[in-house]
């Protein structure tokens, strides 16, 4: 978060956008202060959305659901730019206010916000006020929503704001550029670990990816690369085939013992890979390679024949980024892959009810524990979790901690010896 | 999808004369013993078409296998022509060593069977060799071969790269898309006779027609990635052109095809704002099974956006494979629209009941059977419990049934011009 900007900075910066909502919104306040009879008011929380339901789109298709009231009975609606969204109306409507929360709690149904309870039981989604009661409590409300709304503007504002988009024009010369890019100082690791009965750590395998970010900086400063995910994936497509390059460029004595790699299923099917393969030989069996999901899915007769062929040779064969929400949805063990990599996120991690638990358990077993990774691992908690549920490969940025502190502690005792 | 190779054809085929066995005899000649020299290309077609004649007459089947054998199946009636053939083809290899082997041993270069008695030998024979020929194209797939690339991209045409698809992009812009949009219709298809009626009729932009006009040569759905990307862009243009059309030229219940992206996009809004409340009922929004396997979660927010606003859900694209994954009450689509394979029921019995148990649980009548080519796609779902069929071999029953309407018409016509002139003799009698 921006913390760098100070409250007074930040109200400064909404009072200077004068048709801004943040600034409506006080001044509408300041109007209310001095009438609260018979007025009341909701604050739906959208900021604490996960990450992929805070989306412009989706809040301009929630904010809808108000249109009726809006229309109707003089009541102002504000989308502050922490995309909250705060409804003021005049007279009692709580049955159609309520009717229109309804259908915003059902469009992101999925989202574990919907479910979530403070300590007296309120819902953590919404909150009402009283105006002639509460008012007090909804100033409050306000000014903290409406300075975060302005924080988060003013830190993407600087930077985000200005990028070119991905476009098939600048792809073209991108994939031009690419077509001799050097991916050696692109590339980084991550490990993940294998956590034994006794809490020791064992290494799994080393992750080689292309980090993005840097790619950005090297080739296209000004092009925002995530834009389209289309388009990315085809970039993608390009990326494997420098990886490939680059990793058989160099003995395979120089990676560690097991390496995983992501790659596009049609790269597997190309000459690229051909000679990977070869320069691979008869140790395959070192190499796990990671699909996406929406790669399996958009051609599984391919995907199957490309896992067949791979596993015949040795290779290890990896489902990456599952969502754990596509756990209630269907079985990704009949992708018959070796191993699945799920992400740690609020499904796993807010599935504390001890029911959600034994269910998530269940599938998790359903699937095969030893198949099962857990990444974007940021926490010890979530390794706790994780071992809770019968996980023992885990991934991510607290791994790294503990990967860290394992070679350090081999090195003493190398020292030592 | 598997491309059918000779060995899957001989199993398809094989298969096919459960029923008919009887009557019906198999050569196998094993060319692939015979010396390198004495099997080049030239020698097996040479050999292959000492059978032609038959093939022509419809007296037996023949394959060519990967490794130069030879199978002809025939009926027995055929069986002094096959001794002739087989004399020309033995004559052909007679300098190698394999024909005096045959000549001492009464074996090695034929082998024959009887399909009646030795049918499952026959079976397990093919499909060892499919399975084989499996391995062995994955053993190879590894090392790619080349002129078969070159070969797919002559007929395919230029794979599509980001410089072809901002072509594209750019010529849609000044496109007028009007006449490129095709109708086909879903329909219900009863009786002993395959009777249609139309029950949806779903609107799409003709990427054939696309190709042909704007990038003749261009393979557009070479790259997945590239091709999404150029449907996203296809919807906002579909969206504009729907909003523009008179509610009068829109009849019935139709579909139209978009991304979950589009859905969530302010041209949907807009076309949303335009079309008459009633009318979103009519309107099936068909989205792509990748798009749910993409980002579920988006799938599910633009679902409930879009079934409160009244329009009804059928997830397009699930084939015979990704039908497990497919839960369609969970993802709590009105519908969704299988893509009819062969393999459905010519992959063996276990993919047969398979795909039947997973239609049951999905609820047949809530299945769209789609490019249904053949009458064998209409009798397996029918068969299952599935109403509703599109496709090539519907819109042929469609052109079958008005071709009866108008005959019968045609007849009461003429049987009613026959009264009125007081002819009694029937129009057949008159013939």
């Amino acid at each position: 978060m921006a913390q760098e900007y100070s409250d007074a900075l930040v109200m400064k910066a909404i009072r200077a956008e004068t048709n801004g909502p943040e600034n409506k919104m006080l001044e509408n306040l300041s109007y209310l202060e001095g009438k609260p009879q018979g007025q009341c008011a909701v604050v739906v929380h959208l900021s604490q959305l996960q990450a992929t339901n805070r989306k412009p789109d989706y809040i301009r298709i929630a904010e809808r659901a108000f249109d009726p009231i809006t229309l109707a009975h003089n009541a102002e609606l504000f989308i502050l730019g922490n995309f909250d969204i705060i409804l003021t109306c005049p007279g009692t409507r709580v049955g159609e206010i309520d009717k229109a929360l309804n259908t915003i709690r059902m469009l992101f149904q999925a989202d574990p916000l919907i479910e979530k309870r403070d300590i007296s039981g309120e819902e953590l989604f919404s909150s009402w006020y009283d105006l002639e009661e509460d008012f007090d409590f909804f100033k409050e409300a306000v000014v903290s929503s409406v300075l975060e709304g302005m924080r988060i503007k003013l830190s993407s504002g600087t930077s985000t704001m200005d990028d070119e988009k991905l476009t098939p024009k600048n792809l073209d010369q991108l994939a031009r550029a690419f077509k001799k890019l050097d991916a050696r100082p692109l590339m980084r690791h991550q490990s993940a670990v294998q956590i034994g009965a006794n809490g020791q750590g064992q290494l799994l395998f080393r992750e080689y990816f292309v980090s993005i970010a840097d790619l950005r900086k090297l080739v296209a400063p000004h092009i925002d690369l995530l834009a389209d995910r289309w388009l990315f994936q085809f970039l993608t497509t390009i990326l494997d085939q420098r990886v490939l390059h680059m990793l058989r460029t160099q003995p395979l004595d120089d990676l560690p013992k097991n390496v995983s790699l992501n790659l596009n299923i049609q790269t597997i099917q190309s000459k690229d890979f051909q000679l990977f393969d070869q320069h691979v030989g008869d140790e395959a069996s070192r190499f796990i390679l990671e699909f996406q999901p929406v790669d399996v899915f958009s051609n599984i007769f391919v995907y199957e024949e490309v896992r067949d062929l791979l596993q015949n040779r040795g290779y290890k064969v990896l489902i990456d980024a599952l969502q754990p929400l596509v756990l209630d949805y269907f079985d990704p063990s009949m992708l018959l892959a070796d191993f699945y990599k799920i992400a740690w996120g609020d499904r796993l991690g807010g599935s504390t009810r001890k029911d959600g638990q034994a269910e998530m358990r269940e599938l998790i077993q359903s699937i095969g524990a030893s198949k099962v990774v857990i990444s974007h691992v940021d926490s010890e908690e979530a390794v706790r979790f994780g071992l809770l549920l019968g996980v023992q490969r885990f991934q991510g940025f607290f791994v790294d901690k503990l990967v860290e502190a394992m070679t350090q502690k081999a090195a003493t005792s190398l020292k030592g010896a | 999808m598997a491309s059918q190779n000779q060995e899957s054809l001989f199993y398809d085929y094989i298969r096919r004369l459960e029923h008919h066995r009887q009557g019906r005899e198999m050569l196998h000649l094993h060319l692939s013993k015979l010396r390198p020299f004495n099997r080049r290309e030239h020698h097996i077609r040479v050999a292959a078409d000492a059978f032609e004649t038959m093939v022509k007459e419809l007296l037996g089947q023949i394959f060519v296998l990967k490794n130069a054998d030879i199978i002809f199946i025939f009926k027995t009636e055929a069986m002094g022509q096959v001794e002739q053939a087989l004399e020309n083809v033995k004559f052909l290899f007679g300098d190698d060593p394999l024909l005096s082997e045959e000549e001492s041993h009464g074996q090695g270069f034929t082998s024959w069977f009887d399909v009646a008695t030795d049918y499952e030998d026959i079976v397990n024979m093919a499909r060892t060799m499919v399975e084989n020929e499996k391995n062995a194209g994955m053993e190879g797939g590894l090392g790619q071969d080349v002129k078969a690339a070159l070969l797919a991209k002559q007929e395919e045409g230029e794979r599509m790269t980001p410089r072809t698809l901002d072509r594209v992009i750019e010529a849609l812009k000044a496109a007028d898309l009007t006449n490129m949009v095709r109708r086909q219709y879903i329909c219900e298809v009863e009786g002993a006779q395959n009777v249609p009626t139309q029950k949806l009729s779903e609107l799409f932009i003709s990427i054939s027609d696309l190709r042909e006009t704007l990038l003749p040569g261009v393979n557009l759905t070479s790259s997945p990635w590239l091709f999404q990307h150029l449907t996203e862009t296809l919807d906002r243009r579909v969206l504009s052109l729907l909003s523009k059309t008179e509610e009068r030229d829109i009849t019935g219940d139709i579909s139209i095809n978009l991304n979950v992206g589009t859905l969530l996009s302010s041209e949907f809004m807009k076309f949303d704002e335009n079309v008459i409340a009633a009318m979103r009922g009519n309107i099936v929004l068909e989205l792509q099974q990748l798009d749910v396997f993409s980002d579920l979660n988006a799938y599910l927010f633009a679902r409930e956006y879009v079934k409160t606003r009244g329009y009804r859900i059928c997830i397009d694209g699930v084939n015979y494979k990704t039908l497990p994954f497919i839960e369609r009450e969970r993802l709590e689509a009105d519908m969704i629209k299988l893509i009819w394979h062969p393999d459905i029921i010519h992959g063996g019995h276990d993919v047969t009941d398979r795909v039947k148990r997973q239609i049951i649980l999905t609820n047949p009548s809530r299945v769209i059977m789609t490019r249904c080519d053949t009458e064998e796609s209409i009798e397996f779902g029918r068969d299952v419990g599935i109403k509703l069929f599109q496709g090539r071999h519907v819109e042929a029953l469609i052109a079958e049934e008005n071709r009866r309407r108008s005959m019968r018409t045609l007849k009461k016509r003429a049987a009613a011009h026959d009264k009125q002139a007081g002819n009694k003799k029937s129009l057949t009698k008159r013939k």
